[in-house]
């Protein structure tokens, strides 16, 4: 436990990379998406609602997880949550809310990226095809995106490269490899979001059969309050995307703040993380995709998620002027930004393997990139072996690991910090803070509200998602459907099979840590 | 655009907008 861990070299590099780790594809293509479907200017009234209920409070105290787990050697989230659970509760059930956290964390890390990787790589290959001018004189760029996910060569190709970048930047370390990256990459993300923001409010009007489609009708339709539009359902498309775009639930916040030192400020930094993540969100993703669809297609144009990047925008860059640049710049925005998050997640199982083995960043590096191989490949092998594109075990997957899992270990996260840690969270929060967090703050939301309004978000999340029969054997989406059922109960077997590994894991690492206190079933280390 | 879409619009940009300038003033200040 008290072998020295590496450390982030400067504050910028710290908020850079830990803005890089929220920053991710959903803020581009997710976002807008779901703004526009719920609600438009009045989605923003339950998004801004999640972001001070559940987003900032867990924010904090996915960092104060962190960086107190960092002070006692550990990277990843079971011991992390098993050392404030056991302040609440005897060691021993701990070590069990512990080994929960820590299974969850893993499915989420490992899984995530099993599709997320090849999203990167299908951005990359897009990236080169834009620019080539591949797709420009297709009959469909829907028909050109399914012959791209069947096609063996372009999508191993690309998926290749985006594993070997996040294996070099994994190797290089907190400071060499994740941080260098980040102050690389974060930057360019703004640049190019604002250069493509400004191309596309010189758009004018492209439909000459629509005159009135133009980007800057794109951005009412997006921001006009509709308020018959703003329902329970919008309240969760809300919730969720908080989730998903500041990346908590997953444990890669907690990861990234280990390499905090004891007394390094969390909450400033973490406050200005989500501001900029924000604004990559709501000003630069707001401002792209649904304007430049709606210039050219018109209201209808605007309603699909991955369609939206991958057949719609395509098939818009073809028609306007330096379409292969904007083209490219779009698809290398959207890579860069799925780069600096996969690494989180990479660099949270080189963690893992560090912790748990006798291994060197480097081997535990590689030994990442063979498991993203092995379960990246369902994902791949799925469109071409069946011929279809309908994605069914990476749907299955990201169901489960994308969505409820994020809300269960987000939940799990909050209640021990606010009501197993108690009293105690909030000087961790604000030891060596430049801004302190007030003690109503932490009260109120911390140990009240969020815990709270996160259960109801769960139980109401469970519901709706029976309902549409999620949970059945054969869920609902494939049934009927014999060529893909065995591939979502594949996608299911997985998802379990790793939360359980990843339990045992993390009970057996707690307990070698933590072995005296676990048999005498109180707490004795604490530093 | 219509008054609602840019009040709403001018609001989240404003609000997103002053919150990056504020944290990173605050930011470098204590850096140094």
């Amino acid at each position: 436990m008290s072998e020295k861990r590496e450390n982030w070299g400067s504050k910028l590099g710290l908020v850079l990379a830990m803005a890089g780790n929220a920053v991710g594809l959903g803020n581009f293509w997710r976002y807008p998406y779901q703004a526009a479907k719920n609600g438009g200017g009045a989605f923003m009234l339950p998004y801004f609602g999640a972001l001070i209920l559940m987003g900032l409070p867990l924010m904090l105290v996915e960092w104060s997880l962190g960086r107190m787990g960092g002070k006692y050697g550990h990277g990843t989230l079971g011991p992390m949550v098993y050392l404030q659970a056991r302040e609440g509760v005897k060691p021993k059930t701990a070590i069990l809310i512990g080994s929960f956290a820590g299974g969850l964390a893993l499915a989420v890390t490992l899984l995530v990226n099993s599709y997320y990787n090849h999203i990167i790589g299908w951005t990359m290959g897009y990236t080169v095809l834009s620019l080539t001018g591949s797709y420009m004189n297709v009959e469909s760029t829907g028909q050109f995106f399914v012959d791209y996910i069947q096609n063996p060569g372009l999508v191993f190709g690309f998926w290749l490269v985006a594993l070997t970048v996040l294996l070099f930047t994994a190797m290089g370390g907190i400071q060499k490899g994740v941080e260098r990256m980040a102050k690389l990459l974060m930057p360019t993300i703004y640049v190019f979001g604002i250069i493509l923001i400004i191309r596309t409010l010189t758009l004018g009007s492209p439909n000459p059969a629509h005159p009135d489609w133009t980007p800057i009708a794109g951005l009412n339709f997006i921001w006009s309050p509709r308020w018959s539009d703003l329902n329970w359902q919008a309240t969760m498309a809300a919730c969720g995307q908080i989730f998903f775009t500041l990346s908590i639930g997953m444990g890669i916040i907690c990861n990234y703040a280990s390499y905090l030192k004891p007394d390094d400020d969390i909450v400033l930094s973490g406050f200005t993380t989500v501001a900029l993540n924000e604004l990559a969100e709501v000003v630069l993703g707001g401002t792209i995709a649904i304007p430049i669809a709606y210039a050219f297609l018109g209201p209808d144009g605007v309603g699909a998620s991955i369609g939206l990047s991958f057949i719609a925008l395509p098939s818009l860059f073809r028609e306007m002027g330096f379409g292969q640049v904007i083209g490219a710049m779009w698809f290398l925005l959207l890579a860069f930004a799925g780069l600096t998050s996969a690494v989180a997640m990479y660099n949270y199982l080189v963690a893992l393997i560090m912790e748990n083995t006798n291994a060197i960043r480097k081997k535990a590096s590689i030994m990442v990139f063979i498991g993203y191989i092995i379960v990246g490949l369902p994902v791949a092998l799925e469109p071409i072996l069946t011929k279809t594109a309908d994605l069914m075990y990476f749907t299955e997957v990201d169901n489960w690991v994308g969505n409820f899992f994020l809300f269960i270990l987000g939940m799990t996260e909050i209640i021990v910090t606010g009501w197993l840690f108690r009293e105690k969270g909030l000087p961790e929060i604000n030891r060596g803070g430049y801004w302190k967090v007030p003690g109503w703050f932490y009260k109120l939301f911390i140990q009240g509200i969020t815990p709270v309004a996160m259960l109801i978000v769960l139980v109401m999340y469970i519901k709706d998602t029976a309902a549409q029969g999620y949970y059945k054997m054969v869920p609902d989406f494939v049934a009927g459907n014999d060529v893909l059922i065995p591939w979502v109960i594949a996608g299911r077997i997985v998802v379990f099979g790793v939360v359980a590994i990843g339990c045992v894991i993390t009970y057996l690492s707690i307990k070698r840590s933590y072995k005296e206190e676990l048999e005498k079933n109180q707490v004795i280390v604490r530093l | 655009m219509s008054a609602g879409a840019l009040t709403f619009m001018v609001l989240a940009w404003g609000i997103i907008l002053t919150a990056v300038a504020v944290t990173l003033t605050q930011l470098v200040k204590h850096s140094k």
